[in-house]
């Protein structure tokens, strides 16, 4: 599956006049009349990332593509059983999520 | 090379033939005339008579005439023409069929393909009517294009700058704004609005009316159930009008135009510009109303247009062309021809198709929401009927949109589904343009999903399909084959009536040349089966039947040139025909 960026052959960063140029140069390349299927994907391409606006909306509600197979995988795997010892257990059961237990976690996973 | 696709602007007024050769448009030419007037009739021989011919006696014998046949298209309605009736699609087929020859004695070869104009505002139904005028004409119309953005075609579309250009468009019959861009040699349509029923055809009426109440104060006299006097005062109308783009005041002036009491009545006022702009001001104020819609759809303001194009001989109108300065503040562009750009762009569409180089790409909309019905709220209270849009106005073609219903009680076994045309919340406000019945869903509780999918092709045409989630169960339709008032059949039959009537057309036609040797028996026999099939709207299914049959044997004979097998069945045929008649 084809990012729209990737179907008008645009950096991620383009501009706007950059991608409508970009839009017009398939389009003229792939009329409508030629190929109707071909020319619905460089518009839908086009009508998701031709502004700011679009294009934020594009960033934030299209996911991609998952593959859930390979992520279920990812998390079942482990690099050994760790046996739950009583410590640990306490442990568990007095931790709580508080905002800055949870960036701190959250910024341990960014690190490297 | 490829066959050559002929472009073809069929208007309410004129009509005309157009294609690319050697890179550049030519509109051709019919004895030096560009324009073909949109007139069909039936001389006294009972020969077709096409254009100006037709245009011509129409002033004597407006009874064998028939004009802006555009009007009635995808009308369920017949039209008289010398005591025999044709469908609006059959008259336009006469047209076209006129406009096929005529390219075919330019380019000396047979032409089968066409690309159409019609107005941006033509719904489904005149869609369809449009492409059977073509198929009764013998032309496989492989598009229909859009006036407007025919005519936007022509415009130099090699700008380096973006450019919005405003595309007005009134024809004889029909209106339409579209707003476009036009960058890099793309045409891209923005929106388009309009009315299919509004046209410079209104402007003559409104002067009729005038003259017609004119005779009433004057002379006590109603003129308008004489159609020899009506035929005369609608040519007086047309020439004032003309006049009146160019001069202040226009003289009529009808001599003998009736008798009232064994007087004769003359016909002589001076109708004046002023006059003539109050008769015509609410259309134009209703057209400036769409020119708002138009750009309020493409988001545009007024200033932000570069430049207007008029297209359609009625755009000469000077206050038209005074509000179109008044609200945008500059002249329309001056080198597109009005009257025949309109072809011209079809033809540059044609040879897009047919695989020739062109500098222009054309992206289309659609004017038109389509959608289907459902239940849900309308002004806060339930209604069964609830518009539910799919493809949106203004939606790029081909569209192709999805949308996902449920049954509404337990073992629903069918569900019926409208599809409706327009913007009104009301669906029942909109023009249903089909129905149909998915039928055999699986046994189970409310809640089973339905897919609807709604499909627009380039040419302006709607595909519907529904499937039922679950099993894939499919049905699907196009509207074209579900909802024409012409059946396939029908279509056919049509066919060879018309081209049984354009066997009696003069001689300068250029397949008359090297047509082969027809047998006189096989060509009375094709008369015979057209007058038979002239018969069949009024006669019992089993007369029909029995024709039917002997057609089919008829056609089968002659077809391989047996004149003695032909004998028989034609001799059925005429006592038939004979006893129906008598």
């Amino acid at each position: 599956m084809m990012t729209p960026y990737q179907i008008l052959d645009v950096v991620e960063s383009a501009n706007d006049t950059d991608i409508k140029q970009a839009y017009l140069g398939k389009v003229k390349a792939n009329p409508p009349d030629s190929d109707q299927q071909q020319f619905r994907l460089i518009h839908e391409a086009y009508s998701s990332i031709k502004d700011h606006k679009s294009r934020v909306s594009y960033t934030l509600f299209t996911l991609p593509d998952i593959d859930f197979d390979l992520l279920i995988n990812k998390a079942l795997h482990t690099e050994k059983n760790k046996p739950i010892t009583s410590d640990l257990f306490k442990q568990l059961l007095n931790k709580s999520v508080d905002k800055s237990s949870l960036l701190n976690e959250l910024g341990d996973e960014e690190k490297p | 090379m490829n066959e050559i696709i002929i472009g073809v602007d069929l208007g309410t007024t004129n009509s005309e033939v157009a294609i690319v050769e050697e890179g550049k448009v030519k509109i051709i030419t019919d004895n030096d005339k560009k324009m073909l007037p949109s007139f069909v009739g039936r001389d006294d021989t009972g020969k077709v008579i096409v254009g100006e011919t037709a245009r011509n006696q129409y002033l004597v014998y407006p009874e064998r005439t028939v004009k802006s046949i555009k009007r009635l298209m995808g009308q369920n309605v017949q039209v008289n023409l010398a005591d025999q009736t044709y469908t609006p699609q059959e008259i336009s087929a006469i047209i076209l069929k006129k406009l096929k020859e005529i390219a075919e004695n330019y380019l000396q070869q047979p032409v089968s393909k066409a690309v159409i104009t019609v107005p941006a505002y033509f719904s489904d139904a005149q869609r369809q009517a449009t492409r059977e005028a073509g198929e009764i004409a013998g032309l496989d119309v492989v598009r229909m294009i859009n006036e407007p953005t025919a005519a936007a075609l022509v415009y130099d579309a090699e700008q380096t700058e973006p450019k919005h250009i405003v595309v007005f468009d009134l024809g004889g019959g029909t209106f339409d704004v579209s707003v476009a861009t036009i960058e890099s040699g793309v045409v891209e349509i923005l929106s388009s609005h309009g009315d299919n029923q509004l046209g410079g055809d209104d402007f003559d009426q409104q002067i009729i009316n005038f003259l017609l109440e004119y005779l009433k104060t004057n002379d006590q006299v109603d003129a308008s159930c004489n159609s020899k006097a009506m035929a005369r005062l609608t040519r007086a109308a047309e020439n004032a009008k003309l006049t009146l783009s160019d001069q202040p005041y226009a003289q009529i002036n009808e001599e003998y135009l009736l008798e009232k009491d064994g007087v004769a009545i003359h016909l002589s006022l001076e109708l004046s510009r002023v006059e003539y702009e109050q008769m015509i001001d609410d259309y134009i104020n209703s057209m400036m109303d769409t020119v708002h819609i138009a750009l309020k759809g493409a988001k545009l303001k007024a200033s932000e247009i570069n430049e207007i194009i008029l297209v359609g001989g009625s755009t000469r109108t000077p206050c038209i062309r005074t509000r179109l300065f008044n609200e945008f503040g500059f002249e329309p562009h001056g080198e597109i021809d009005a009257d025949l750009c309109v072809a011209m762009g079809a033809a540059i569409q044609a040879a897009m198709i047919n695989g020739q180089q062109v500098d222009t790409v054309l992206v289309d909309v659609t004017p038109y929401t389509y959608g289907t019905s459902a239940i849900g709220q309308l002004e806060g209270s339930d209604y069964p009927f609830v518009f539910t849009p799919i493809i949106n106005k203004n939606s790029v073609l081909p569209s192709k949109k999805t949308e996902a219903f449920t049954t509404n009680y337990h073992g629903q076994a069918f569900v019926d589904i409208s599809i409706y045309q327009g913007e009104n919340l009301d669906a029942l406000n909109n023009v249903k343009i089909g129905e149909f019945r998915v039928e055999g869903l699986q046994d189970v509780k409310a809640g089973n999903v339905i897919i609807l999918t709604l499909e627009l092709d380039l040419n302006g045409v709607l595909h519907v399909s529904a499937s039922e989630k679950s099993t894939g169960m499919e049905k699907s339709i196009t509207i074209k084959n579900a909802f024409s008032s012409v059946e396939n059949r029908k279509l056919e039959s049509a066919k060879q009536r018309i081209t049984s009537l354009f066997g009696k057309l003069d001689s300068t036609l250029y397949e008359q040349d090297d047509e082969p040797f027809v047998a006189p028996e096989i060509d009375s026999a094709r008369q015979l089966i057209a007058k038979a099939e002239g018969l069949f709207d009024h006669i019992s299914k089993e007369d029909k039947e029995d024709m039917t049959d002997l057609i089919k044997t008829i056609t089968k004979y002659a077809e391989i040139d047996n004149i003695d097998g032909l004998e028989n069945p034609v001799a059925q045929l005429k006592d038939i025909i004979y006893y129906l008649e008598s």
